[in-house]
């Protein structure tokens, strides 16, 4: 199992359409940072976690990993939803292409399931305004 | 003398007709009550499961919030034990199997697992928020997963924890990164599912 291959498959993709955006959008992957240093106007935060690498079936053991996708949208806070909800949209459009990818006899093949959300979050004393999507999902590596 | 023979007077077609039906719909109850069993002892082992994993990877400083699941049908809060100092190991009390059966011969087809605590969707990193140790309890019950420095001033993420090389620690988080979106939707709900229905059966197939 080649765990890195398998975030690379769920970032790159995410990475490229943030940073199409005109102006980019910042996006912070895991380790990158925990916090942004001087928080932007609006950036994206994408955490990858991994829960089983391999799964006992009735054919035996597969070496199919399982994870998490969390994305959060951080937009200027007291602009309305639309900001925000754009930004989740690009997310969302990333995964159904991913979903959409046909498996290649050599490559790490990445399906994304069900997305619960957008949520979203906006208190009073937070400097943005929070939208929130994830999923789980599950990968092979030939 | 000639003997009198008792004759077995014969049921007539629609007496017939009545006890069959009186059989079928005999065996269908008890099919029915026999199948409410399975699925009552599979609900309540993977309802016991799943709360002790939940309590057990989420975060625990004082043993508040792990002791803070419950489980109920959809609609109701939950009774929950709310014990603190720590971890708290549920058992089959905490989703009496009594009640199961009861609520699904009621129509109940829906069950929920939720935390009552008042922090729950801060702990669950669902909302950001300001943190500090409790002053009564300053360290945590559970072995941290991550030790930090300082947090941003700004309302943040339960994680969300800075490290500076030769500062002293002050804070610490003890559950990892999104672990309770990781628990539902990375394999660990479904596994305990499986595991929880199996062991359900065998109970039921003693």
């Amino acid at each position: 199992m080649n765990y890195q291959s398998i975030r690379a498959a769920i970032e790159a993709p995410l990475l490229t359409a943030y940073n199409s955006q005109v102006p980019a959008v910042p996006v912070y992957f895991d380790n990158i940072t925990t916090v942004p240093p001087d928080p932007p106007k609006e950036y994206v935060r994408i955490n990858i976690t991994f829960g089983l690498t391999t799964e006992s079936t009735l054919e035996g053991s597969l070496d199919y990993a399982r994870g998490a996708l969390i994305v959060r949208c951080f937009s200027p806070k007291g602009a309305g939803p639309a900001r925000c909800q754009q930004m989740v949209q690009l997310a969302k459009q990333v995964i159904d292409t991913l979903n959409a990818t046909r498996k290649a006899s050599n490559s790490t093949y990445v399906r994304i399931g069900q997305i619960s959300g957008p949520s979203f979050q906006s208190s009073e004393d937070f400097p943005h305004f929070i939208g929130r999507i994830d999923a789980g999902w599950q990968a092979s590596v030939k | 003398m000639a003997s009198k023979r008792r004759r077995a007077k014969r049921s007539t077609p629609k007496q017939q007709t009545k006890l069959l039906s009186s059989i079928a719909r005999r065996e269908a109850e008890e099919f029915e009550a026999q199948i409410r069993d399975e699925l009552a002892g599979g609900i309540q082992n993977f309802a016991v499961k799943a709360m002790n994993s939940l309590a057990e990877k989420g975060p625990a400083w004082t043993g508040e919030f792990s002791a803070s699941w419950g489980f109920a049908p959809a609609g109701r809060t939950p009774d929950t034990p709310g014990t603190t100092g720590q971890i708290y190991k549920y058992t089959k009390n905490d989703a009496p199997i009594r009640d199961i059966k009861r609520f699904l011969k009621d129509g109940v087809s829906k069950f929920n697992i939720v935390n009552t605590s008042s922090h729950a969707a801060i702990a669950t990193d669902q909302e950001e928020s300001y943190f500090a140790p409790p002053k009564e309890q300053p360290d945590p019950i559970k072995i941290p997963v991550e030790f930090g420095t300082e947090r941003p001033g700004d309302p943040h993420l339960r994680y969300q924890i800075r490290y500076r090389e030769g500062d002293e620690i002050t804070s610490q988080i003890t559950a990892e990164k999104d672990w309770f979106t990781t628990y539902l939707k990375a394999g660990g709900l479904q596994k305990d599912l499986t595991t929880g229905f199996t062991f359900g059966r065998e109970v039921a197939g003693r």
